[in-house]
């Protein structure tokens, strides 16, 4: 809208009669950020520093540009979408050296002031980030462990480009996460569906007495995204299963268990293997430990190598039935830690097949080799069963096949051999809605989700499923794909 | 020491030390095997814990409960933990 009035224009705060230029500029809250939907935003600040800082920029700004007056007022707390989250405003005798200043300070602000922006995503996921806000020099925060032999500027850049699933930030998260931020791991991500409660403080230190109720994951991720603005700290509520465990794990360079129970470092197992990423298993038991490597492609196996059939929970007792000392979890989270990083830097040498037990009564440990059991279930022969691609589908009897892709995945690439579309994500609970046949083969994009599907339906005795190695990729190109090899089709 | 008997050195870790109250002890055994081993003790100190939940490693390493055992060796009784 253009408009021409007799009226006087209304202003804001007098400002000299020397000054023919107010610029305002305001930053407020918007809807996307790097294509994802934002809900809200918050801001947190060492507020002291921030404002000296803060006032240092201005009195600059007043230097460089000339100006007759400068401001800044930046937001912290939760702010929603429409919100003002700063407001620049510039005065000056003429427009350009007032625009200027504007855009400058604004700028130096992102840049200089210790102000950490957490977004809040429309799917639930929160992250805080860097933004364009303070990031100290990493050559200056990473000083002192670039300087010990053997590490240098080669290791720091490993950690830089790993990615770390922490799962659980209990006794034993709360312990490493601090070490693996502080250490520069590039991207960490903690799961946790559990809240902060009073008797989880003596030993879970992330967390503080009035934080009693709120999300472990999400003040966890909070804390080292301030200890680290170098790197990128993710939370996410959520609860592993069986059913969705490889989601969780795929794609992160390690994953460290600091579960407290079997049912879920079993499917943790389970996930890793399938997956190809390397697990730290950790445990404890009043003032034992013990830790260990299950790397998918070593020697020493795997969880369920160890133990066949997995024990049931409350076998033994868990920390809120048996009690436990807050140090026992510190001092096996740190070894974790410990291991993750030399397992991603390369250094040393990491526990490799080994199960280190540690008894912190009487301060010792032992280390317990362990080996692969070909037979396993999870990493070795035993393991569901996988057909090829065409003429091993008859000789298996396989009746349907089943696409378990999304069905995005489905319209881009479609697999015109398959009966039926039930995905990944729903398809244990949907189970019962597949249509009856003798057996099922089941594929997706590379394999990896069915042949974890697969493996979960084995052990729950649905022998009649199998995975069709390499799925799609390995689909052979063209009329070579005989439907002949399904003579049950329905 | 009878011929048919061996004394053999049993570990125990986390449960299975709190219920047996000792960390470890030196004893004479006609068993023949971990699993021999393992329910002769069981039921001498009413362990309570079923002997499929109980791993077994012999002189540092991880064996099977059906293990040949030998004069002298180191017998580790480890049960599941979970804590964390």
């Amino acid at each position: 809208m253009f408009q021409m009035t007799l009226e006087p224009i209304p202003t804001e705060p007098r400002v000299e009669v020397g000054a023919g230029a107010v610029v305002t500029f305001d930053g407020r809250v918007r809807n996307m950020n790097d294509g994802r939907e934002v809900v809200s935003l918050e801001y947190d600040a060492y507020a002291e520093l921030a404002e000296k800082e803060g006032e240092s920029i201005l009195q600059e700004a007043m230097r460089r540009f000339g100006l007759m007056e400068a401001s800044c007022v930046h937001r912290t707390g939760h702010l929603h979408l429409g919100e003002v989250a700063i407001r620049v405003r510039a005065v000056a005798g003429h427009r350009r050296e007032a625009f200027d200043a504007c855009r400058w300070i604004l700028d130096e602000v992102k840049r200089r002031v210790p102000i950490w922006k957490k977004e809040h995503y429309a799917d639930g996921e929160s992250d805080w980030l860097i933004g364009e806000s303070v990031a100290p020099a990493p050559s200056e925060y990473y000083d002192r462990q670039v300087r010990m032999p053997g590490f240098g500027p080669e290791a720091q850049q490993r950690l830089a480009e790993a990615s770390v699933l922490m799962v659980g930030a209990g006794g034993l998260g709360c312990a490493a996460l601090p070490y693996l931020a502080g250490a520069g791991i590039g991207r960490i991500t903690v799961l946790d569906d559990d809240r902060v409660a009073l008797d989880n403080l003596h030993r879970q230190i992330l967390f503080e007495a009035g934080q009693v109720g709120r999300s472990k994951a999400v003040i966890a991720a909070e804390r080292l995204a301030k200890q680290n603005p170098l790197i990128r700290v993710e939370a996410v509520e959520g609860r592993l299963t069986a059913a969705n465990a490889l989601d969780y794990v795929a794609g992160f360079d390690l994953v460290i268990d600091g579960t407290d129970n079997f049912r879920t470092k079993f499917a943790l197992n389970d996930a890793c293997v399938s997956a190809g990423v390397p697990l730290l298993v950790a445990s404890v038991h009043g003032f034992e430990g013990e830790i260990m490597l299950v790397d998918p492609n070593g020697l020493g196996g795997c969880l369920q190598c160890l133990w066949p059939d997995p024990p049931e929970d409350g076998c033994v007792g868990t920390c809120a039935e048996v009690g436990i000392l807050g140090v026992v979890p510190g001092v096996l989270g740190l070894l974790q830690a410990t291991e993750a990083i030399k397992w991603l830097t390369g250094l040393g040498h990491t526990l490799g097949e080994g199960l280190l037990l540690v008894d912190l009564l009487e301060v010792s440990t032992r280390r317990l080799a362990r080996a692969k059991r070909p037979e396993c279930s999870v990493c070795g022969s035993g393991k569901s069963p996988a057909v090829q691609w065409t003429i091993e589908w008859h000789e298996r009897g396989v009746r349907m096949l089943i696409d378990v892709r999304d069905p995005a995945e489905i319209a881009l690439q479609p697999c015109p051999e398959a009966d039926v579309a039930l995905p990944y994500d729903s398809f244990l609970a949907r189970l019962d809605e597949l249509p009856v046949a003798d057996g099922y083969a089941l594929v997706c994009r590379s394999g990896t989700r069915t042949e974890h599907l697969a493996r979960v339906l084995h052990q729950q005795g649905r022998t009649e499923f199998v995975s069709i190695a390499g799925g799609l990729r390995a689909r052979p190109s063209g009329d070579q794909v005989s439907t002949n090899g399904l003579p049950g089709r329905l | 020491m009878s011929p048919s008997s061996r004394r053999v050195t049993v570990l125990w870790f986390a449960v299975l030390r709190e219920r047996r109250g000792l960390r470890s002890e030196l004893l004479e055994t006609a068993a023949t095997t971990p699993a021999e081993l393992y329910a002769e003790l069981s039921a001498r100190h009413s362990l309570g814990l079923e002997q499929r939940l109980v791993r077994v490693a012999i002189d540092g390493a991880f064996s099977t409960m059906e293990a040949r055992l030998m004069d002298g060796v180191e017998v580790a009784f480890i049960p599941p933990v979970a804590g964390g």
